[in-house]
């Protein structure tokens, strides 16, 4: 009621101004001309719904907006579009208005839906081969890429009708993410200068905001918005004419409590959004949220038909994974994306398919370069209490084999992968070593899936005698008799695989680990225990301590350079916990704490692989075109091909099951959605989507 | 009687203080809170910024204080009725529950009548005919019920409901009855869903009820009074009802104390999680599995203070059930 009253608000002003410029040219509701551009001249491979220049004169809207129009409670479709809005070309077909579109998610939070409904300045394009501007209109870097400047689009509005301006993003900059009293949001990490002080943001004008580096080029950092909703929709889209009465700085009767609590566009009907839909109605018990059209959307389709065709999106929160795929099963969602279970789960929804209307999108993978595959700890250290004597040395010991590519390549070549894929995958997947996605855009050339074929290959090959050799050569033999190979010094040695469900399936990471074991066990005379600690608290410590030796996961990115660390060892966490750790911390400028010997990390010696890592990301940093950037990752690469594996991958690039009932147009049956930075199917405009019912 | 009750009253105050004490200890026990769960949360989905972040959290939910502080805090907040906030929701405990609440007392209460309306009957005839046919089959069906855990019950019945019969039964509403007024068209929808609950605590509610109504009227029946209580000429009818049972009765209202009260307030937390129904146990396992610590203690509390409440009603009514019973 709220916001109707606001709409009404809203519109009884624009009719008197639009009274006060006396005769106004009014756009009669009749049936626009046709569209200069053909919408099924757009290839599927294509899919990218470029912006294309036609000349429209008039645009149309849904019926429940022009009925909205029709009652004077909303302004005319051609004052709330931008000067410019963004033609976006139908994927198959100009769609008809209407319909709620019901899905699910698993969480309160309800972020699988919200990576469709965000869409931030720069976003992804449909087919992940880069980047392309959508709420903004257009960007670019100085020569040296120490500035960035964003151009907004000409009379955007917010959701209520309120212009989108730099104000809000000075609000956001300096009251917001600056403001150290609000605890929510801060500076992010890639808005910061080396030395760890936020850059600098001007605002020359209402439509043009500049981010200018003192000390590094911020090639990268501006791909960081395209990155689903936590990074630009949750903390960024502030609209400040609303959230000002909240904010102490502009009342002083708020507090930040009141500010936290209104400032969630998603669950808070009252917020402004930019998005085709913006959130409508949120149900006390938590257990459904719905989003309804925004008027002020600022996409049209090739004939002017503004879009979103779709008028509501309903979801509801179903928290058991079984009780969703039921659902999936019997038809109740028109999309379902990351919500009906794994891979395994397919034959089951291809039996249910035409009972339930709905069919599978073949297209959509996984995007697992590794699932699973088994990282290897590169700096292991005491302290994890993996056997009675947890001493430096023996711990000491245990990480010169871990950090031994001989070792590593044994337990690469020691099992049979196709096993392990028929035992937990129902032989779905390839046999392959551990890479990132298939489908990241650092491999889509030519040249790209050259590299990223010998990576996918290196090790992946079995050969249990050769293998044998290598642990013989480190002199891992039997010392003591027991059937077991032992350390070199003569200490008995139990490879430890820490498992979880990583990845999404307990099962799948469970059976797969249980017959890594037996194979390394057979084949290679190695003692190891699979170590299931789901829902343990004190797994991601295992890990970022260095405490683990081998542990199970899923390794899926489209984009190394906004998620470098499959491969770039630069935080605290996966195959160099330590050495990242030292990394992110500043290396010798970081100050360990008292009592922590590993605190401020490891320093990797020079010429070790962390070390060449490392380099070779502050080079690519540096690097200022796309392509130059991707030779980069292939460095890397060829980096890892010599000295690895550091992960020991097993089977990738599953399909999933998305499905989407028959009567949905417009999807793009390609995609992948392990990832979740790529933000699909976000990616390809679900504003163009429609139900042909 | 007064005294007896004042005396229990205040046995039980002490009681949930310790039991709240207790859970948060639990709670404190295992490496690691609840934000270094939901700090690896957001940096594997590929949060960049996540680590900034959740410092500052930790310093709002007062993670970062000493366990002592955090507890007395609370509890003192919680006496003025404030439950705190659970970092999952990022909302008020007290909303959360309460949102929650109507349906789980009315799910709770409606399965209790259910279960007991059946067992008590069945308990009786199977020990009145013992071995006989009708035993046999009740025996066999109640020891189904016992073993089988509900929630895989309820997996069984949604998915043959679903696939073979194409029926919508997950929740308790189906898609157009979910944001629709009260009406005669809500109301049926309604008890569409709600059968799939029902038959799951009929069968495995009713069974253990059913085999302790049994052995307990079978060791009264071959009792003295009973066969005094025969031998004075009265109807079988009522040496069984009016005699037997009152006194056999007993352990099922300890267990109606124990058992049944709790469960208004939680519900059967599994069964929930399966059919997806919005009540407080679904709320309570995932806090416990997230280390929500507000939220969890605040349940605690609640279970603690239902059981309490559960015992000293128990004990009333077994003082009046039962004139051998003397309570001082």
């Amino acid at each position: 009621m709220r916001k109707l009253a606001v709409l009404n608000l809203m519109a009884t002003v624009v009719l008197v101004l639009v009274a006060c410029k006396g005769p106004t040219t009014t756009v009669a509701p009749t049936p626009t001309t046709a569209p200069t551009v053909a919408a099924g001249a757009i290839k599927a491979e294509e899919a990218t719904p470029t912006p294309v220049a036609v000349e429209v004169s008039r645009y149309n809207e849904a019926p429940m907006l022009a009925e909205l129009v029709a009652a004077g409670k909303l302004p005319p479709v051609d004052e709330r579009l931008p000067e410019t809005p963004l033609i976006t070309a139908p994927r198959e077909s100009i769609g008809k208005y209407g319909g709620t579109l019901y899905t699910a998610s698993w969480w309160p939070g309800v972020g699988n839906v919200l990576l469709y409904i965000s869409e931030p300045p720069i976003k992804w394009k449909a087919d992940l081969t880069g980047y392309e501007p959508g709420l903004a209109e257009s960007y670019e870097w100085s020569s040296d890429g120490k500035t960035f400047t964003l151009h907004l689009r000409k009379g955007l509005k917010w959701s209520d009708g309120t212009p989108y301006t730099t104000q809000d993003w000075k609000f956001w900059w300096e009251d917001i993410a600056k403001n150290e009293d609000y605890k929510v949001v801060s500076v992010p990490a890639w808005l910061r200068n080396e030395d760890g002080t936020p850059i600098d943001m001007e605002f020359p004008d209402e439509y043009t905001v500049v981010w200018k580096s003192k000390d590094r080029p911020l090639w990268i950092d501006p791909y960081y918005m395209a990155q689903g909703f936590w990074e630009f929709a949750n903390p960024m889209m502030k609209p400040f004419h609303y959230l000002k009465q909240f904010h102490p700085k502009y009342n002083p009767n708020a507090s930040y409590e009141d500010l936290e609590k209104v400032d969630k566009w998603w669950e808070n009907p009252d917020f402004p959004c930019l998005f085709a839909w913006c959130c409508h109605e949120r149900f006390e018990d938590g257990s459904r949220i719905i989003f309804a059209r925004n008027p002020y959307y600022w996409r049209v389709d090739t004939e002017g038909n503004q879009l979103p065709y779709i008028d509501y999106i309903d979801i509801e929160i179903v928290a058991d994974e079984q009780v969703r795929l039921l659902n999936c099963s019997q038809g109740k969602y028109d999309t379902a994306f990351r919500i009906c279970g794994s891979p395994n789960d397919i034959p089951f929804l291809l039996e249910q398919a035409s009972s339930g209307g709905y069919h599978l999108m073949k297209g959509w993978m996984n995007g697992a370069g590794a699932w699973p595959g088994y990282m290897v700890n590169q700096y292991y250290v005491e302290g994890g209490k993996n056997y009675p004597d947890d001493t430096p040395e023996h711990a000491a010991e245990i990480r010169n084999i871990l950090r031994d590519k001989r070792f590593r390549r044994a337990l690469s070549i020691g099992f049979d992968r196709q096993r392990i894929i028929d035992v937990a995958w129902n032989g779905i997947g390839e046999p392959k070593a551990a890479t990132i996605s298939p489908q990241s855009w650092h491999f889509a050339s030519p040249e790209g899936q050259e590299v990223f074929k010998r990576w996918a290959e290196s090790y992946a090959y079995f050969d249990a005698e050769e293998a044998n050799a290598l642990l013989d050569e480190i002199g891992m033999v039997d010392a003591d008799g027991d059937g077991w190979r032992d350390l070199p010094s003569g200490k008995p040695f139990t490879l430890i695989i820490d498992v979880t469900d990583w990845g999404g399936s307990l099962k799948v990471q469970t059976d797969a680990a249980a017959e890594a074991e037996v194979e390394w066990e057979k084949n290679l005379k190695l003692q190891v225990e699979v170590n299931n600690l789901q829902g343990q608290p004190d797994v991601d410590t295992r890990t970022n301590e260095g405490y683990y030796m081998l542990r199970a996961a899923h390794i899926s990115e489209i984009d190394i350079w906004t998620y470098p660390d499959w491969i770039f060892p630069i935080v605290n966490r996966y195959m160099f916990p330590l050495e990242g750790r030292w990394f992110a911390r500043g290396g010798e400028q970081c100050t360990p704490t008292e009592g922590q010997p590993y605190s401020c990390g490891v320093r990797p010696e020079p010429g070790s692989p962390a070390a060449r890592l490392q380099e070779l990301y502050r080079k690519g940093r540096a690097t200022a075109t796309i392509e130059d950037r991707h030779k980069v990752v292939w460095e890397a690469v060829d980096v890892i091909i010599e000295e690895g594996p550091f992960v020991i991958g097993v089977a990738g690039d599953q399909q999933m099951p998305v499905i989407v009932k028959d009567y949905m147009r417009n999807i793009l049956d390609y995609g992948v959605v392990g990832p979740w930075a790529p933000a699909t199917p976000g990616n390809q405009v679900p504003a163009q989507w429609w139900m042909d019912k | 009687m007064v005294n007896y009750l004042l005396r229990r009253i205040g046995y039980a105050l002490i009681m949930v203080i310790l039991v709240s004490f207790v859970s948060f200890v639990v709670m404190e026990l295992p490496p690691g809170d609840y934000l270094t769960q939901k700090l690896e949360q957001l940096r594997a989905r590929g949060d960049r910024s996540a680590e900034n972040r959740i410092e500052e959290y930790r310093v709002r939910y007062g993670l970062d204080k000493p366990f002592m502080v955090r507890y007395i805090g609370w509890v003192t907040k919680f006496v003025k009725g404030d439950f705190g906030e659970s970092f999952e929701y990022e909302r008020p405990v007290k909303e959360l529950l309460g949102e929650r609440l109507t349906m789980t007392v009315i799910l709770a209460v409606a399965t209790l009548i259910v279960t007991w309306v059946i067992a008590i009957p069945l308990g009786v005839y199977s020990a009145v005919h013992q071995y006989s046919l009708g035993d046999q089959i009740i025996t066999v069906i109640s020891f189904i019920g016992l073993g089988m855990p509900g929630f895989l019950l309820a997996l069984i019945i949604l998915y043959i409901a679903i696939v073979f019969l194409n029926k919508e039964v997950v929740g308790l509403f189906s898609q157009q009855y979910v944001n629709a007024p009260w009406s005669w068209g809500r109301f049926v929808d309604l008890m569409n869903h709600l059968w799939v609950p029902a038959i799951i605590s009929a069968v495995t509610g009713t069974g253990g009820l059913v085999r302790i109504m049994r052995g307990n009227l079978l060791d009264t029946l071959g009792q003295p009074f009973v066969e005094a209580a025969r031998a004075r000429g009265l109807k079988n009818r009522t040496v069984v009802w009016k005699h037997a049972v009152r006194v056999a009765i007993n352990p099922l209202i300890v267990i109606l104390g124990s058992e049944a009260f709790p469960s208004i307030v939680t519900g059967n937390a599994l069964v929930s999680i399966v059919l997806n129904l919005p009540t407080i146990g679904p709320l309570f396992v995932d806090s416990l599995r997230k280390l929500d610590m507000y939220m969890a203690g605040t349940c605690i509390v609640f279970f603690t203070f239902m059981l309490l409440v559960g015992n000293l009603f128990a004990d009333l009514m077994l003082a009046w059930v039962d004139p051998r019973i003397r309570l001082d």
